[in-house]
């Protein structure tokens, strides 16, 4: 049974595969598999039988009844057992075998939770198109606004994208990881779930037994109208996952905003802030309320539902370095999150900006306060990773991040302070993607990848350390990965780097405001005055 | 010699500069969505007219943000009335390109009376689902100049765009470029139709369309829009000229507009 449940520990991915999806593994790949179901049930007969006749097991126990319950207790283990769990596999091995009816001594147990603030490392899904053509970026002008679907995609392909997505979140989930982040985008081949909500609404029913935040990274405010809508579907969220959300609220890309929902550029941060203090004064009004605003007039704002998390959940801010929105997540006491596919050597000079801005405003500075997006991709070995993965993290900067570059900034998009800093000390990228192959994205820090140590230590140094993040989020399913390697990755991460980095904020006992309450480590001292969830 | 004022309207929260000069009968310009330059064009109006050239909210230089008080084109048409009155213009000669072209009809449209004549070039205003116009906002700015002019070497579309040196200077015409777009965008994103062709059939001035044969931005089929709805409104084609015909050929559309306006 221990070797059993080892076998789950080690091969812990491909048998999530297998357990879930035998009865659609076709023949072929059935012989590959050395032992047959039927070779392996008779050899748990075999052992019922011996535990039998040597008296470790009752003498009025039916060899074939105990032999296939024992058998579907373990393999029920795939829907609940997740590796760098509360027990490891030895303790959960005696508790089942001690259900089975083996007496073993049960040793004693330390079951108390870690102590301190530890930091929030969440799983981060893009849910991309993973075969494009490979001359996709010569054929065609982008990969936002304008792909032809009928050429490029298949509705049944895309249904499998869909569910291998949220198999993969559910999985990440199962190994340990803190939260699972879904986000909207919209016609597109390098991230199209149009609505993060439908995803995140199977992702907190099905993670109802765990300690898992249901991270929306998120619904859009600018492109849902009225934006209540987007209070509401958070609401439901957080009633549904028993006040697990991170609530997080993006301004949107101008390409999903304003190409493809025709939201005007110019009103485009106006649009979003007044949404935004409508959605935070929607989930805690007492009292029905009219909202007489510039863009939305709604005569009766009654919420239902309301959120668990009062006063609301927790609100993240995602940003790709705007120095306005810098101020905006300051002022509303929310977590700013960049989102970037530079990496962190790239982000240092932006992030420490913001530390500035933090700092500038009286606020502490809290790493909590700050969420950092990275692509990573782990192997048992450099030279593997490389092997793995080289050819996923190409196909991300080639084709999924084909646009033509003045998307990013359609006139009026950006406020004129921040076009005149823009324009007279470009941020933005200049180097060309296309140029980059695998050794330089990794090298430039655009992607960690490598053995478990390589990306601990970069991961430590460069994002957590190097830009002062507490909530990490990362990117493990990259372009055109597999779901097979996806699974693999979000394994070898959870089991050999999370746990090295999980608890480095520890000892400064910061309290994580942003994350929801009843997933939070002991508060190692209270919360500095001025320092809490926002209220509008 | 031409003079600048700059006057408050809407509640004092606009600034609006306007640039004028010559004697005569009154001429308004409407700069179109790339800002305004004083050019050939306007110094040739300048010789009969009176020209006054107002720069669109947002785009006078220090009060880029006046822009954030106008919700609508409803309150852009009601801001330029308040302009004409505060330069006690009663009944003026309108002219505009493009956006400002759509600006001058919807004046003329929501006041009859304050349009003596309407001369048009290469107005927006308008959409047809087969012949559709390029989003110019969402073109990378080093394609503008093949969008905008037949010549892209011409001294027109180095005066439109920029100097490109020194780094400060090209970064200043980058800025401006970005934000004339920007604030005038406003009003016509996503698609250039803001329902001119309701209101249209209220304008009573005697109307001429002034286009490009190469117009690549605004085919010039859009002509027969304003011509089917605004009676006795002719089309005035011009030879070797893309969507900025004033600018590539001042002469021509000059004297094109210099004659329909003392008609």
């Amino acid at each position: 049974m221990i070797a059993h449940l080892d076998a789950f520990d080690r091969h812990y991915p491909h048998l999530f595969v297998y357990l879930r999806e035998r009865d659609e593994i076709k023949r072929g790949f059935r012989e590959r598999v050395k032992l047959s179901p039927k070779q392996y049930e008779r050899f748990w007969q075999q052992i019922v039988r011996e535990g039998v006749k040597n008296g470790e097991f009752r003498p009025d126990l039916d060899v074939q009844v105990v032999s296939y319950g024992i058998l579907g207790m373990l393999n029920w283990l795939y829907k609940w057992y997740r590796p760098q769990g509360r027990l490891s596999v030895r303790e959960v091995a005696e508790q089942l075998t001690a259900l089975a009816g083996v007496t073993v001594p049960a040793p004693k147990r330390n079951l108390t939770r870690r102590s301190g603030e530890s930091m929030k490392i969440s799983a981060f899904h893009l849910m991309p198109h993973r075969e494009l053509p490979a001359d996709f970026e010569k054929r065609y002008e982008s990969v936002w606004v304008t792909p032809p679907w009928w050429e490029l995609a298949d509705a049944r392909r895309v249904g499998q994208y869909y569910n291998w997505t949220l198999d993969e979140l559910l999985y990440a989930a199962k190994c340990g990881f803190d939260g699972v982040c879904t986000n909207e985008h919209h016609q597109n081949a390098y991230g199209f779930m149009p609505n993060p909500n439908i995803m995140g609404s199977v992702l907190a029913k099905l993670t109802n037994d765990t300690n898992v935040a249901i991270v929306q990274m998120g619904a859009t405010l600018p492109t849902s109208n009225p934006p209540i809508r987007v209070a509401e579907e958070y609401a439901m969220l957080d009633c549904l996952s028993g006040g697990r959300l991170v609530a997080g609220l993006p301004l949107g890309s101008p390409m999903d905003v304003n190409l493809c929902y025709g939201i005007t550029p110019m009103e485009h941060r106006e649009r979003y802030r007044e949404a935004f203090a409508l959605t935070l004064k929607a989930w805690q009004a007492r009292e029905l309320f009219a909202w007489n605003g510039r863009y939305y007039q709604l005569a009766n704002v009654n919420l239902w539902p309301r959120p668990i998390q009062q006063p609301h959940p927790p609100v993240w801010v995602p940003g790709s370095g705007s120095i306005s929105t810098f101020d905006f997540a300051v002022e509303h006491e929310v977590c700013y999150c960049f989102l970037s596919y530079s990496g962190a050597k790239a982000a240092r000079s932006m992030m420490d900006k913001y530390w500035t801005v933090v700092t500038d405003k009286g606020r502490e500075p809290n790493p909590y306060r700050a969420g950092f997006l990275q692509l990573v991709t782990v192997a048992d070995t450099d030279a593997q990773a490389e092997d793995k993965y080289a050819r996923h993290v190409e196909y991300f900067y080639h084709k999924c991040l084909h646009w033509p570059v003045q998307y990013l900034s359609p006139p009026g998009n950006q406020d004129y302070r921040s076009l005149v800093a823009s324009v007279s000390n470009p941020l933005r990228r200049t180097e060309d993607l296309k140029q980059l192959r695998y050794r330089d994205f990794v090298e430039k820090g655009y992607v960690i990848s490598g053995s478990p140590a390589t990306v601990r230590d970069r991961l430590m140094e460069e994002v957590v350390k190097g830009l002062h993040v507490g909530n990490l989020m990362v990117l493990l399913q990259i372009g055109s990965m597999p779901h097979e390697l996806t699974l693999e990755n979000v394994e070898l991460f959870a089991r050999k780097v999370l746990p090295d980095l999980r608890d480095v904020w520890n000892d400064e006992g910061w309290v994580n405001h942003w994350w929801p309450e009843r997933l939070r480590g002991a508060a190692a001292r209270p919360p500095a005055a001025g320092v809490g969830a926002s209220r509008a | 010699m031409r003079r600048e004022q700059t006057i408050s309207v809407w509640q004092k929260r606009v600034r609006m500069r306007v640039l004028s000069d010559g004697a005569g009968p009154a001429v308004v310009f409407f700069h179109g969505p790339w800002g305004l330059t004083w050019d050939p064009f306007l110094d040739e109006l300048a010789q009969r007219f009176t020209v006054y050239a107002p720069e669109h909210p947002g785009t006078t230089p220090d009060a880029p943000d006046d822009i954030h008080h106008l919700d609508g084109l409803w309150d852009l048409v009601l801001c330029y009335d308040e302009l004409l009155t505060a330069l006690a213009l009663e009944a003026p000669a309108l002219v505009g390109h493009s956006f400002g072209g759509m600006m001058a009809c919807e004046l003329a449209a929501a006041y009859p009376r304050r349009a003596r004549r309407l001369a048009l070039i290469a107005p927006i205003g308008f959409w047809r689902d087969g012949e559709p116009i390029v989003n110019w906002m969402a073109l990378n700015p080093a394609e503008l100049p093949r969008h905008l002019f037949r010549d892209t070497d011409s001294d027109a579309a180095q005066r439109m765009f920029g100097p490109s040196e020194p780094p400060e200077a090209a970064a200043a015409a980058r800025v401006r470029l970005m934000w004339a777009m920007g604030t005038t965008g406003k009003f016509i994103w996503p698609l250039p139709d803001k329902g001119l062709k309701k209101r249209i059939h209220r304008v009573t001035a005697p109307t001429r369309l002034i286009w490009g044969k190469d117009d690549r931005l605004v085919p010039p089929v859009y002509a027969e829009e304003f011509t089917t709805r605004i009676p006795g409104a002719r089309v005035h084609m011009i030879d070797g000229a893309g969507h900025a015909p004033h600018l590539e050929q001042p002469d021509a559309v000059a004297s094109a507009v210099r004659e329909f306006l003392i008609a």
